[in-house]
């Protein structure tokens, strides 16, 4: 097992807690942050005692970005490493087998918004401030993420400018889906990822592959496809055992659904 | 490298090569042989001795495809087990960074016609055998990426009918790229490997991903990656050293003619 210095790693009722902290750096994702994290998410793949993954930073901030020092100091070579590794890094939380919940504080520049738009989803504190702020450097942020996520106008936008827009906004837009009070987000967050990790890993990682998959087929390739995982499911031990369990709950009048209406 | 029980590994020269082993079984797949195909590519993946791979059976056979053994489940978690071994395995080719190449003899069916399928290039040697003979018993190949190597025309042949063919009308629909001439199958195929490997990992890498990659765009996103990538390497000071000695080679040989 590799060592994780710069994370700050737990497993809790189904989520791995994948904490950024290199507070020196204000998490900004150098090499040893690149290398641990990739590891980390490795590691949970294929771990049944993960079916959701959080990743956090802390109330204050989540997570500054590409570490500008170390593509400033570098020679051509370790650049062209380090953006292999970046991309490395990418591919693990764009392509990540079980749901993913990201959670971001305080600004989020560049790579750092790049990295929470390729989670599933999203909560913003409300000190939160997101922007693709590459282009001021003359590189460019990650567009693919930013246009899943908003309408091209505005994904343009943010891609052009690289202008900061504050949790408010993020909302409105659908970049984040939901902002919450300053110093509840961790709570919040790992609520949610809770609520995701309640499914287990079984279902978790076949119900994130319709999630990848489905949405890049044409309609009709994806009924087809989405149903064939359905008659999939219906043949498990976990949908025996779950439509039994729902069933009994029914009749009882109990719902998780309506208990957490009445509740939120 | 870790001990495999049905499978050998070699690497040498920038070329790994992985031998299916299960003489007793005519190298039937099963789950075990699916998870330790996985386990050998993933092994190599960041292994720069190894710019290329090689996936083969002997001289004389491939596979006989799915070890119908295997499909007999005790438990709900051995049948789970064998669709995670199988849906990794086989990812791990459409996803494998290096390129690689199948060398397949005689028999080549079902699972087994699937991993050819799943490599880059095929080789096979004069009595190769291939098909989808799953199918008469409902069993479903995978039809793409099939479909994008012989069309769909030959696809919806092959794959509705289950029959079996022969390395030279596979040869000739596009199935496989090559015969080797009897008996030096592995050697044929290591030409090729050899050759692949010797333009360098990391080029072997970055011409497998374009390759994979553009074919999932639109052409004209696929030529602005192309020539992305064409100004990429142009930057890159081990590709323009490389450059540079060949022209310094040319140099020196016009000026000595």
């Amino acid at each position: 097992m590799t060592d994780f210095p710069h994370l700050l790693l737990s497993v809790e009722d189904g989520v791995g807690i994948l904490q950024l902290h290199h507070p020196e750096k204000r998490n900004a994702l150098g090499w040893e942050l690149h290398e641990e994290i990739i590891a980390a998410l490795a590691a949970w793949a294929e771990d049944d005692a993960v079916s959701c993954v959080l990743v956090i930073g802390n109330e204050e901030y989540f997570c500054a970005g590409w570490r500008l020092d170390v593509l400033n100091e570098s020679d051509a070579d370790a650049r062209r490493r380090f953006t292999d590794l970046a991309l490395k890094l990418m591919k693990a939380f764009y392509d990540y087998p079980k749901p993913m919940v990201a959670a971001v504080a305080g600004v989020a520049p560049g790579y750092g918004m790049d990295v929470s738009n390729m989670c599933d989803i999203t909560l913003a504190s409300e000190n939160a401030h997101f922007g693709s702020t590459q282009v001021k450097y003359a590189m460019n942020g990650f567009y693919h993420g930013m246009v899943q996520r908003l309408g091209t106008q505005r994904a343009r936008r943010l891609f052009f400018t690289g202008d900061p827009i504050d949790a408010k906004e993020a909302l409105r837009v659908g970049l984040v889906d939901d902002v919450v009070p300053v110093g509840s987000l961790r709570a919040t967050a790992l609520k949610l990822a809770k609520q995701i990790a309640e499914m287990g890993p079984e279902l978790a990682v076949v119900l994130k592959g319709v999630a990848l998959r489905s949405g890049n087929m044409d309609h009709l390739s994806a009924l087809a496809f989405e149903l064939s995982v359905t008659q999939d499911l219906l043949q498990r031990g976990i949908f025996k055992e779950r439509i039994r369990v729902g069933n009994e709950r029914l009749k009882a009048k109990e719902s998780k659904a309506v208990e957490r209406l009445t509740k939120s | 490298m870790a001990d495999f029980k049905t499978l050998r590994t070699t690497a040498e020269n920038g070329v790994g090569t992985i031998f299916l082993d299960r003489p007793e079984k005519r190298n039937a797949l099963s789950t075990e042989l699916f998870e330790e195909l996985a386990e050998a590519l993933q092994a190599w993946r960041r292994d720069d001795r190894v710019a290329c791979v090689i996936v083969t059976g002997t001289e004389q056979l491939f596979s006989a495809g799915l070890d119908l053994e295997t499909m007999n489940w005790a438990t709900e978690a051995d049948r789970l087990r064998w669709y995670d071994a199988t849906y990794y395995g086989y990812l791990e080719l459409l996803e494998y960074p290096k390129p690689t190449i199948a060398a397949v003899a005689g028999a080549t069916f079902g699972g087994g016609c699937d991993i050819a399928v799943f490599c880059d290039i095929r080789v096979s040697s004069p009595d190769g055998r291939f098909g989808f003979p799953q199918v008469r018993f409902g069993l479903t190949p995978f039809v793409d990426p099939l479909q994008r190597i012989i069309g769909q025309s030959q696809a919806k042949l092959l794959v509705l009918t289950g029959r079996r063919i022969d390395a030279t009308e596979a040869l000739r629909i596009g199935l496989i790229d090559q015969i080797a001439p009897e008996g030096k199958l592995h050697e044929t195929a290591r030409g090729i490997a050899d050759e692949i490997a010797s333009t360098g990992v990391a080029t072997a890498v970055r011409c497998t991903e374009m390759l994979r990659r553009s074919s999932a765009m639109d052409p004209m996103a696929a030529y602005v990656y192309g020539h992305v990538q064409y100004r990429d390497v142009h930057w890159n000071p081990e590709i323009v050293a490389r450059v540079s000695a060949a022209r310094t080679k040319v140099q020196t040989r016009t000026k000595n003619a």
